[in-house]
């Protein structure tokens, strides 16, 4: 997935602690070969480039991801759009003069899935379905799976540091206390996760020269304009997939739009931090 | 300062020189514009063109234009290596005894690099003759001889440069003005190590066995102190420029620990050396096992320096916040219940955490022998030697041999005070 993946497992007996460490990076190379944009043959590079051209028959894995991501574009009302991935590509490349989506082929509008056949088409070339906004909260819904099947009652988990998952409570306390610090203002916010994930969507991030800069990866479903403000959308539910999806829709959507999005997901906590 | 108070700020262990000999002036010596020189070469003979003078000459030769230095004679007792210094100076006359070679006209300035105990019979006949001299390190084999140079160069007023390259060296430069202006605070304690791991000899020709005391003087009392005057007199002279003083006394041993096939001078060496401040230089050598290399390390009570590789360490530096993780497992280590920052300090690719220093100096090209036979030249030119740089060396020298005598006897030694300069 191209980044950091740190898990502690408090008072682990050392040789189980190992085992799950195999095991775990048994699951990541798995779903890197489903899920990485960077690599050219995993499944979801294969799709990419080739349902503009014809119907892809998918993986019952791939199924289940893109009915989700269907799912959850219908729920969040086009918030949460997985298919924008040429349009970041163009953005992150700089060879995209606007900002603004002036012709209408890019997003998961484009995209035909037939649940029916495992078949998925795209309308145009200029589709692609992005990973970045759901695939570490995917693999993590994996990982805490094995965790539990093995019977850790306690542990945390941070990918990249903006999918942070917990299990149970801290050793020493009722609960694992996390403090999410604006990269550029430095201001922070606690939160506090019992069986709980909390996923972290922002533009700013501090490059190694401790200058902040922009990082363009999300697009406002309203308006197609890349959003681009100081603020992280902070997003905590128990499932670290959702999780993840929320906090791009919540993203995209800004601090005064997400009223509908509360509602429809209430079981989630959303933030914001400037 | 008038020669009693010279002397007894010498005895308390001061060092005038080096309170002259200010970073900065060696770099404004190099800093200087050359061009204004350019018709009045600096004519240059070498002495011994063995490894380390053929070494200078190729350094010589590569700036020999753009700084006017042209070497016009070379000299060598040894055929094959007089051969060596030839091939690099075509035009030069070459001469196989050195005091022919003070008698040429129109030389400025020879180059001592013979084995040690031919140094200072040859530096004082050619400061006697009116040259400039710029002899290798260490000055001499004794006490007296090194004496004996000193005065010389007082005596006639010529340029006497020692091959001490560190103290052109930008890394040192700037090392030693972060000490001076008091960046590592107050340093107590200095280690320094040299250790290779090789016999230390050269190839003898299998024809000519009587060559063998000649080709490895190193490993012969009569001609070197082998470890300490070949190796630690470099970081002697580190030691005390860094310290701005000289020590108040020096214990030592040595011993042949393993290369015991004939050789005189030890293999296995370890000194220590007191300031009068009460700082420690802690020094040892070998030529057993070279795990460790060389290093000078200066430690202050807020940062260390290692100069060989270049290394300048706070003791507590300000580090980007580790991440996360790394501070949530420190807090289950030590039994807290510690919040866990996230994205704090970069998300985008997370620094390590160990905390590895800085370099001194961003790019370390060169070890200050070049811009050393620069600087020589450039004296050389205006009749003028670096202000406290001959004390600097001489006083190295002189330390250098009193390790010796400290191992030699296994007492205390200090130094005497007839030696001051
Ligand atoms: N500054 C440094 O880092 C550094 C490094 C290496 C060597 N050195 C010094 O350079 C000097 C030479 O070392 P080397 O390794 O080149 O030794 P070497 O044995 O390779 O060369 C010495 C040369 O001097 C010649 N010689 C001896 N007596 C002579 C005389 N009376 N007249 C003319 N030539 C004479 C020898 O024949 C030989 O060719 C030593 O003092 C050594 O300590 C300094």
């Amino acid at each position: 997935m191209g980044t950091r993946f740190n898990m502690v497992i408090p008072g682990i007996e050392s040789f189980i602690g190992e085992k799950l460490v195999m095991q775990i990076n048994l699951i990541l190379e798995r779903e890197e070969q489903l899920l990485s944009c960077y690599k050219p043959h995993s499944e979801i590079s294969k799709i990419n480039r080739l349902a503009a051209i014809e119907p892809v028959v998918v993986s019952d894995q791939m199924a289940e991801i893109i009915s989700l991501l269907d799912d959850y574009w219908k729920r969040t009302n086009g918030a949460f759009d997985a298919g924008l991935l040429n349009y970041n590509l163009l953005l992150k490349k700089n060879t995209f003069t606007g900002n603004k989506i002036t012709d209408e082929i890019f997003g998961w509008k484009s995209v035909v899935w037939n649940p029916r056949e495992n078949t998925i088409s795209f309308q145009n070339g200029a589709t692609g379905i992005d990973t970045g906004g759901f695939g570490k909260g995917w693999v993590l819904e994996k990982i805490i799976k094995l965790l539990k099947d093995n019977n850790i009652k306690s542990a945390f988990i941070s990918f990249g540091e903006s999918s942070i998952t917990a299990i149970g409570t801290h050793p020493l306390g009722d609960f694992w206390p996390v403090t999410i610090a604006h990269p550029v203002s430095e201001k922070e916010m606690e939160i506090e996760l019992v069986d709980a994930s909390v996923s972290i969507s922002g533009l700013m991030v501090k490059t190694t020269d401790g200058k902040a800069d922009y990082v363009p990866h999300i697009i406002s479903a309203k308006n197609g304009v890349v959003v681009k403000q100081n603020n992280l959308a902070i997003v905590k539910c128990n499932s670290p997939f959702e999780a993840e999806i929320l906090s791009t829709a919540a993203f995209s959507l800004g601090e005064t739009g997400i009223d509908e999005l509360k509602q429809q997901f209430s079981n989630a906590a959303f933030y914001f931090l400037k | 300062m008038t020669g009693t108070n010279r002397r007894e700020f010498l005895k308390n262990g001061l060092l005038v020189g080096s309170a002259l000999l200010a970073p900065v002036s060696l770099m404004n010596v190099l800093a200087t514009d050359n061009k204004s020189f350019k018709n009045n070469t600096v004519r240059l003979g070498v002495v011994g063109t063995g490894s380390r003078g053929t070494y200078l000459m190729e350094l010589i030769n590569s700036v020999s234009e753009q700084e006017g230095i042209e070497i016009v004679a070379v000299c060598d007792i040894y055929e094959p290596n007089l051969n060596l210094g030839k091939g690099l100076a075509p035009k030069a006359k070459a001469f196989t005894d050195y005091r022919k070679m003070l008698e040429m006209k129109d030389l400025d300035a020879i180059l001592v690099a013979t084995s040690l105990h031919q140094h200072a019979h040859i530096t004082i006949d050619a400061l006697d003759g009116g040259l400039h001299v710029f002899c290798e390190k260490a000055m001499a084999r004794t006490l007296e001889d090194t004496h004996a140079m000193a005065l010389a160069h007082l005596r006639t007023g010529k340029i006497l440069h020692i091959g001490h390259q560190r103290l052109f060296d930008p890394k040192y430069l700037e090392g030693m003005k972060r000490i001076h202006d008091g960046v590592l605070g107050q340093v107590t304690q200095i280690r320094a190590y040299w250790h290779r791991n090789n016999d230390w000899r050269r190839p003898v020709p299998e024809d000519k066995p009587e060559l063998e005391r000649h080709i490895n003087w190193r490993l012969y009392k009569e001609y070197s102190c082998g470890l300490v005057t070949e190796l630690a007199s470099h970081q002697i002279q580190v030691a005390n420029w860094a310290k701005k003083a000289l020590p108040v006394d020096v214990r030592g041993t040595g011993s042949i620990s393993f290369w015991k096939e004939g050789r005189e001078v030890h293999d296995n060496i370890a000194l220590i050396y007191t300031y009068a401040d009460g700082t420690q230089f802690i020094y040892d050598s070998m030529v057993q096992n070279k795990k460790y290399g060389f290093e000078e390390q200066i430690m202050g009570h807020l940062g260390t320096i290692e100069f060989e590789t270049n290394r300048f360490f706070l003791e507590d530096p300000v580090l980007p916040k580790p991440a996360g993780i790394a501070q949530l497992i420190g807090n289950l280590e030590s039994n807290i219940f510690g919040k866990v920052p996230i994205g704090s300090s970069s998300w985008a690719p997370e620094v390590a955490s160990q905390y590895k220093g800085e370099p001194l100096v961003p790019v370390d090209k060169t070890d200050g022998t070049l811009e050393q036979m620069i600087g020589f030249a450039r004296s050389v030119r205006e009749g003028k030697a670096i202000d406290g740089l001959f004390e600097q060396c001489y006083y190295g020298s002189v330390w250098t041999m009193l390790s010796q005598e400290a191992i030699e006897t296994g007492k205390v030694i200090s130094m005497p005070e007839n030696i001051i300069i």
